[in-house]
């Protein structure tokens, strides 16, 4: 699994590429927590080259969530396979989340 | 008779042969002694591996043939590339062992940078030599020899002796003798550290693989405690309704769970969920989640103010963890189902013919994802022979070598076939069309399976 990190002004978009699960999560968590805690609130998680994600990543999709919260800022989910959606949607997580097609409008939906 | 000064001449002559045979024995004296203590070094060098020990004897061995009231052994600090007492012997050489020299200090430390001996037969007209440890110790230095301990190209030490007995001034002789035992010093030196790294990685391993046990076993303790979380009977065959459950941990604990409990005399409570992650902290969540379930379920609650509750207690402390979970009250009178569920995989409810129906309920978050979660409740009735399955992620989840997935579509063209089965059976059939799929692949999930059958 590979993480990248872009800033657009103040907005950072980690692409994640690859599968999100029990392995990886830890790394996804680590990398998120280090731009929390160097003062970024708004985030663009681009899922466009996400194979997978398993319970385990979702943890850290959540842990963000709580966070972003906490921070008063906001997180959007972007480029969902219809296989991620679907595994977002029985998670019940798709209702907190904000979510768009592709990394761009995530990025606009944060201006 | 002789002349007189012919026998003198004689008797001179005689002499000096006789002098001069000395002196040649003597030398060659010398000589095998050298050799001799040579040889005697080897042979005690393979008697211990204890660096002390080696090096010790080594010094031991060359005062037989070059007789000084001190020797001392410094070896050169990679780190620091500082001096250090490995040997001091001698009437100081208890206090001499806790001074460290710096890089290039004093003559050994001249020796260890510049790997040439070095002779000093007056010290104090040596502008080279460093009073500092005579000055510390007390000692009156009259002359030294220094000889660097060389291997493979690299000055690892530095072997020193000082004021040669008999006020006798260090000769280049000495020095050879000196530098040919630094050699098997230099050898020693690099055996008995090797073994000490050897030593240190066989300890090192015992170690680890103590620990391991050690963790084997808890981990296979905490797993029977977790079992005994789980109810171990089942209702017996003259109840309306005949429930099953298996869970299946990916490792000696896992996070997946389920449990049934009557409330009263009508209502039979079901639930199965699953932990984020796996291991040791889903367990323990896994328990506290069960232990809040059964402790607040009430036959006046319904699933999703059950939910509400428990999400609120499990919330409360801001757990890194949730579970996903559905649960159910069953009316065994009625057939009656109310369910609720958070963040869950959709349960199935299979008619006596056959048919099966996705549950669809209002999805909520899972257990201790939010605060305030609102949990829901919906309706559904089962008629004999109709069941409902509830299952974890792990079966549809579940990847063979081709990393498919088991998938929704497998696990309902299974649950056709599934009329006329008791709920044990359709379990253990489940779980075998999952291991076939599979194909050998490891199972890396938790699976969870409960079968609630009404009897036709």
């Amino acid at each position: 699994m590979n993480i990248t990190t872009m800033e657009h002004g103040p907005v950072v978009v980690l692409a994640i590429e690859g599968r999100l699960d029990g392995q990886h999560a830890q790394t996804a968590e680590q990398t998120f927590v280090e731009l929390a805690q160097a003062g970024k609130n708004r985030f663009v998680l681009d899922f466009s080259r996400m194979a997978y994600i398993s319970s385990a990543g979702l943890r850290v999709v959540l842990v963000a969530a709580k966070k972003v919260r906490a921070m008063q800022g906001r997180l959007v989910c972007a480029g969902m396979s219809d296989q991620v959606r679907d595994v977002f949607e029985m998670s019940g997580f798709l209702s907190i989340l904000e979510t768009a097609a592709t990394a761009e409008e995530g990025i606009a939906l944060l201006q | 008779m002789l002349p007189g000064n012919v026998v003198v001449l004689l008797l001179g002559g005689a002499a000096l042969l006789l002098l001069g045979g000395i002196v040649v024995y003597a030398a060659i004296a010398h000589r095998v002694r050298s050799a001799k203590v040579l040889f005697d070094i080897s042979m005690l060098l393979n008697s211990t591996l204890n660096r002390r020990e080696q090096i010790a004897m080594i010094m031991d061995s060359v005062k037989k043939v070059l007789p000084v009231e001190a020797a001392s052994v410094l070896l050169v600090d990679a780190a620091t590339n500082e001096l250090f007492f490995v040997l001091a012997q001698g009437e100081k050489g208890e206090e001499v062992q806790e001074i460290r020299l710096a890089p290039g200090e004093g003559l050994a430390g001249l020796v260890a940078q510049t790997g040439e001996s070095i002779i000093v037969n007056d010290p104090a007209a040596d502008s080279r030599w460093s009073d500092r440890v005579s000055v510390q110790t007390g000692f009156v230095t009259r002359n030294l020899l220094t000889v660097p301990i060389v291997n493979r190209g690299q000055v690892e030490g530095v072997l020193q002796v000082i004021n040669k007995t008999k006020n006798r001034k260090f000769t280049d002789r000495d020095r050879q003798l000196l530098e040919r035992v630094a050699r098997p010093m230099a050898v020693a030196l690099e055996n008995a550290r090797m073994y000490e790294q050897l030593e240190q990685s066989m300890k090192a391993l015992q170690q680890t693989t103590m620990i391991k046990e050690r963790l084997e076993s808890e981990l296979q303790i905490a797993g029977g405690i977790q079992m005994s979380f789980l109810p171990r009977t089942m209702p017996s065959a003259h109840e309306p309704y005949d429930v099953c459950a298996l869970l299946k941990s990916a490792k000696e604990v896992g996070g997946d769970f389920y449990n049934f409990f009557k409330l009263d005399e009508d209502r039979l409570f079901f639930t199965v969920g699953d932990v984020s992650d796996k291991g040791i902290p889903a367990a323990l969540f896994m328990a506290v989640t069960l232990t809040l379930i059964k402790g607040k379920m009430r036959p006046d609650l319904t699933p999703g103010q059950l939910l509400t509750m428990v999400n609120e207690e499990l919330g409360r402390d801001n757990p890194l963890l949730f579970a996903t979970i559905v649960c159910g009250v069953f009316h065994t009178g009625t057939g009656e189902l109310v369910l609720s569920e958070g963040g869950h995989c959709t349960p199935y409810i299979v008619r006596a013919n056959g048919q099966f129906e996705p549950v669809r309920l209002r999805k909520s978050l899972p257990l201790a994802a939010m605060p305030d979660t609102v949990y829901y409740d919906g309706r559904y009735v089962l008629e004999p022979g109709d069941r409902i399955v509830l299952y974890t992620d792990g079966i549809t989840e579940a990847e063979n070598r081709a990393q498919e997935q088991y998938s929704a579509e497998r696990l309902q063209q299974f649950l056709t076939m599934t009329p006329g089965m008791s709920s044990a059976e359709l379990i253990d059939a489940l779980i075998m069309h999952v291991y076939m799929f599979a194909d050998g692949a490891p199972q890396s999930d938790d699976i969870a399976v409960l079968s609630l059958l009404r009897r036709a």
